[in-house]
């Protein structure tokens, strides 16, 4: 890529993933490429090992790392490291194969995009950058330091057995890295938002244009301009949905594995707290669930808004006022375009990413509690 | 079209092994000399009847397994739970009902499937006839995995079920071989439906690679044209087209917002355009983008010049010869997806038998796992949930067949919605009225030929299935376990109660004298008895 680079704020962030091996790619302003991806490979491959390794030691171990008390605590001890372990193989699986192509395809096209958007790079100061990604800060610092936090005051105020200990030692890891990896999703999305936020911004201005011109000047050239205009919307409009599409495909599984093992983690441990409060036990651990419970809808939020700006687009599209057949030739074409390519974030097709998910997660972690808590009393062998 | 039809490999060519094989055992009944020697699925009367042989002995074979492995079950009757006595009982013919589904349908569509695989050709045929080749190479190999595949599954589920859970000191046991038929015919006539599936979706990969490289090859020559003329000022074709030169319309915009808002500055831009609309100061800065009137000189340019030069020739730039490229090419897209919902069509009732089948069997697994980790007894036929590793994997063949056909389905239809995508690339980049209009009308018609696969009706073939699945097999679990957890108390609870009611008898065997003690009996009785009532 000539000339454009990713701003400051973005590369940092970038270089964050590239530590904890979620982003397998070199920077552009890397000066060995090729060294540097074998490299970030080769310590994905060591973090997937380290982690898979400490699955299998909790798995197989005699020890309290899983509770050993009864066999149905331990069962759910053993499926939230379960669907731990498929989240972190899905991530690094992601970082090394094939999947980074679709995420070098992402980025490539970001900074196509950028360039074309911005015609002058260099006058953006820090704190412009700061504005201009202040969604995807908060959401990163907010909940990496809410997690801290939490953890800490847990740390003091809770009395620690060895099981507690062992388990949140082993388990935490694995809680930071899916929690990393969802605002890393959210980064993107966050991307795709500006840029399609950006389109309707300039089709709203060709919107204004077109009237003005309509009611009181015109010129020989006008409806020529205006279609040149609208074409390289819709370039711009192609570009964002295959960025979009690259998205999909390079995040497919994780999404959907980080997905379930949050969803996972807030189903069991819910279940845990009732029970221990129905038995008097006092564990604090269930206060750690906050930021895990913020994560979905955090990052369902992000794609929703993604989505919902599509149909905006096409509604400012229309309002375009023309009386040139051209003109209208190239809406209509922008509009089929649109109609094609609708911009629809979902995890490997399951499940489209909105709001709509959230309420079945609700629905679907009220039934199983339902479920659950009936089971409660037979489990703990009250009747026995 | 006058030239003569040229030749392209039928894609049963690639069939052989599995069309031997499935006629051996009975899953297609169409005509083998034919097939052997012209390649083409024929109506074949001897071959119906040796399929209609083979099922009846299927059947057989199948009941006597029923039976010589159901007196474990009469026997087991009493010590197994209400429930899952009643859910072997309900999915004990399961497996053969699938079976039976398959073989009749195929029975009933053998002339119809013969059509198909013609149809595919002519598809072949007028894709050659547009330089869009479509390798069927690969899907020979694919069919011999998948054969190799189902053989690993089936024997190792076979040998490893009947060497470490089938007491194989008696005769009879042999016929467990027979627990295999079933899938091991489901497996090989979803092949069939998975490969051809797929072999659509390489036709549909194959016309969207074709526009993708119309594409390509006009951008090439679009930057050709730049190269040659660098004094052309068609700065935004540059950068709409090789993406690495910044245009300047962002600026354009701000300059077009400041003019909105009544500041001109629009003469220290425009200096460079036609002087013709200086009359007023709007009328004048409406002009200057920086560029605008000469484009469609340009466009007449660009349609010119790849005469001269035979290098660089992009067929987008005539509207008029793209126009019968395009329109073909739409055509044979929509006659893939009648083929695609044809096929659908035949393969209809297998599938939902199959998806039944599929949800059933891995409900019933897990359930009768759950049921042998806690040492009750389980209904013989589904006696492989006594090993959790042959349950993992039987729950991974069953599950893998259901969730590849769901996966295809759903891949094929995202192919087939792709091909809009990749014209309207070819629209945007040629930019052209005629080709504008064309596209359009192509466009509609791509949105409303779209193939969606289904099972019946019943729901579609795609991944958001597979969300409402998983969440019906969980629930169902979470109930059956919770079931199974409360009639097991509830016989523990009679048991104890049994224990205690015959030491109280024998207590009160050894206090007869007493007729207070007899009382406290009947007390005792009727408080036990109350919370069972």
């Amino acid at each position: 890529m000539i000339g454009y680079h990713i701003d400051q704020v973005l590369r940092f962030h970038l270089r964050c993933y590239q530590l904890i091996g979620m982003h397998g790619l070199p920077l552009s302003s890397d000066v060995y490429p090729r060294q540097k991806s074998k490299l970030l490979n080769l310590w994905a491959g060591c973090l997937l090992t380290g982690f898979s390794g400490v699955v299998y030691m909790c798995l197989t171990s005699d020890d309290d790392f899983l509770y050993q008390g009864d066999n149905f605590s331990y069962f759910n001890d053993a499926m939230k490291f379960g669907f731990a372990e498929m989240a972190i193989l899905s991530i690094y699986w992601e970082t090394l194969s094939s999947q980074r192509v679709h995420l070098a395809c992402f980025w490539q096209l970001y900074e196509a995009l950028a360039a074309t958007f911005k015609a002058t790079p260099s006058v953006r100061t820090l704190r412009q950058q700061l504005l201009q990604h202040w969604r995807f800060l908060l959401i990163f610092y907010g909940t990496l330091l809410l997690e801290l936090a939490l953890l800490c005051v847990y740390v003091l105020m809770q009395e620690i057995s060895r099981h507690l200990l062992l388990f949140w030692i082993t388990f935490q890891p694995f809680v930071l890295v899916v929690h990393l990896r969802n605002t890393q999703f959210v980064l993107h999305l966050d991307l795709l938002r500006q840029e399609l936020l950006q389109l309707e911004c300039e089709l709203i201005l060709l919107v204004e244009y077109s009237g003005f011109a309509k009611d009181s000047a015109s010129f020989a050239g006008f409806d020529e301009y205006l279609r040149r205009r609208v074409r390289e919307k819709q370039m711009i409009y192609e570009r964002i949905n295959e960025q979009c599409t690259c998205f999909t495909r390079g995040f497919s599984y994780s999404v959907l594995t980080v997905l379930l093992m949050i969803y996972i983690r807030i189903t069991v441990d819910c279940y845990f707290f009732l029970y221990t409060t129905f038995n008097n036990i006092i564990n604090l651990d269930y206060y750690l669930l906050f930021p895990a419970i913020l994560q979905i809808p955090i990052f369902l939020y992000a794609s929703q808004t993604c989505m919902q700006i599509v149909p905006r687009i096409a509604y400012q599209l229309h309002n375009i006022v023309t009386g040139c057949s051209p003109v209208s030739l190239q809406i209509q074409n922008f509009s089929l375009q649109i109609l094609h390519e609708p911009v629809r974030i979902d995890c490997v097709g399951i499940v489209i990413l909105d709001n709509h998910l959230l309420t079945q997660i609700a629905y679907a972690v009220c039934t199983y509690m339902i479920f659950t808590v009936q089971l409660m009393p037979k489990l703990s062998g009250a009747y026995l | 079209m006058s030239q003569p039809t040229p030749m392209v490999q039928p894609l049963l060519m690639q069939f052989q092994q599995l069309f031997f094989l499935s006629k051996l055992v009975g899953v297609l009944p169409q005509d083998l000399d034919k097939f052997r020697f012209k390649n083409v699925l024929e109506k074949s009367r001897n071959g119906m009847v040796y399929m209609l042989g083979i099922l009846m002995f299927y059947m057989v074979l199948y009941n006597l397994l029923i039976y010589s492995f159901g007196e474990e079950d009469r026997s087991l009757k009493a010590t197994q739970s209400t429930l899952t006595f009643v859910i072997g009982l309900f999915l004990t013919y399961i497996g053969l009902i699938m079976m039976v589904t398959d073989q009749v349908t195929a029975l009933f569509n053998q002339g119809r499937l013969g059509d198909l695989y013609e149809r595919i050709r002519v598809v072949d045929e007028r894709l050659y006839r547009e330089q869009c080749l479509v390798d069927n190479s690969s899907i020979a190999k694919r069919i011999r995995i998948m054969l190799l595949m189902t053989f690993v599954f089936e024997l190792f589920i076979l040998l490893s079920t009947y060497i470490m859970l089938v007491d194989y000191t008696q005769w009879l046991s042999v016929l467990w071989v027979v627990s295999a038929i079933p899938t091991f015919i489901n497996t090989l006539d979803k092949i069939w439906f998975a490969v051809s599936l797929y072999a659509l979706k390489e036709r549909f990969e194959a016309i969207n690679a074709t526009l993708e490289d119309l594409v390509a090859e006009h951008e090439k020559f679009l930057t050709w044209l730049n190269g040659v003329d660098p004094n052309d000022p068609i700065e935004d074709r540059a950068a709409d087209d090789s993406e690495s030169q910044p245009p300047q319309y962002d600026s354009n915009l701000e300059y077009l917002y400041k003019e909105l808002g009544g500041i001109d500055v629009g003469s220290l831009r425009g200096s460079g355009s036609k002087g013709k609309n200086k009359v007023s100061p709007i009328a004048h800065s409406l002009n200057s983008f920086g560029e605008s009137i000469q484009s469609p000189r340009k466009l007449l340019q660009s349609n010119t010049t790849p005469m001269i030069n035979m290098a660089h020739e992009s067929e987008l730039s005539n509207a008029t010869k793209v126009e019968e490229k395009l329109n073909n090419l739409c055509q044979v897209h929509d006659e893939i997806c009648e083929i695609g919902k044809a096929m659908n069509g035949l393969w209809s009732y297998p599938i939902l038998s199959l998806m039944a089948y599929g949800f059933l069997i891995f409900t019933a697994q897990l359930y009768f796992l759950y049921c042998a980790t806690r040492a009750q007894s389980i209904p013989s036929l589904f006696r492989s949930a006594k090993n959790p590793f042959i349950t993992v994997i039987v729950l991974v063949y069953t599950s893998g067949k259901c969730i590849y056909l769901i996966y295809l389905s759903w891949k094929t239809s995202l192919a087939s919605k792709r091909t809009g995508i990749s014209l309207h690339k070819c629209g945007v980049v040629a930019d052209d009225n005629l080709l504008y209009e064309i596209v359009n009308h192509l466009s509609l018609k791509l949105l409303n030929h779209s193939v969606d696969f289904s099972a019946c009706g019943f729901f579609t073939l795609d991944m958001e299935t597979l969300y409402g699945v998983s969440g019906g097999i969980t629930s169902y679990l979470i109930i059956l376990i919770q079931f199974n957890l409360a009639a097991q108390q509830a016989k523990d609870a009679i048991n104890s109660f049994n224990s205690f009611n015959d030491t109280a008898g024998l207590v009160g065997a050894a206090t007869e004298f007493g007729n207070e003690s007899s009382s406290l009996f009947d007390l005792v009785t009727t408080t036990m008895m109350t919370p069972l009532n």
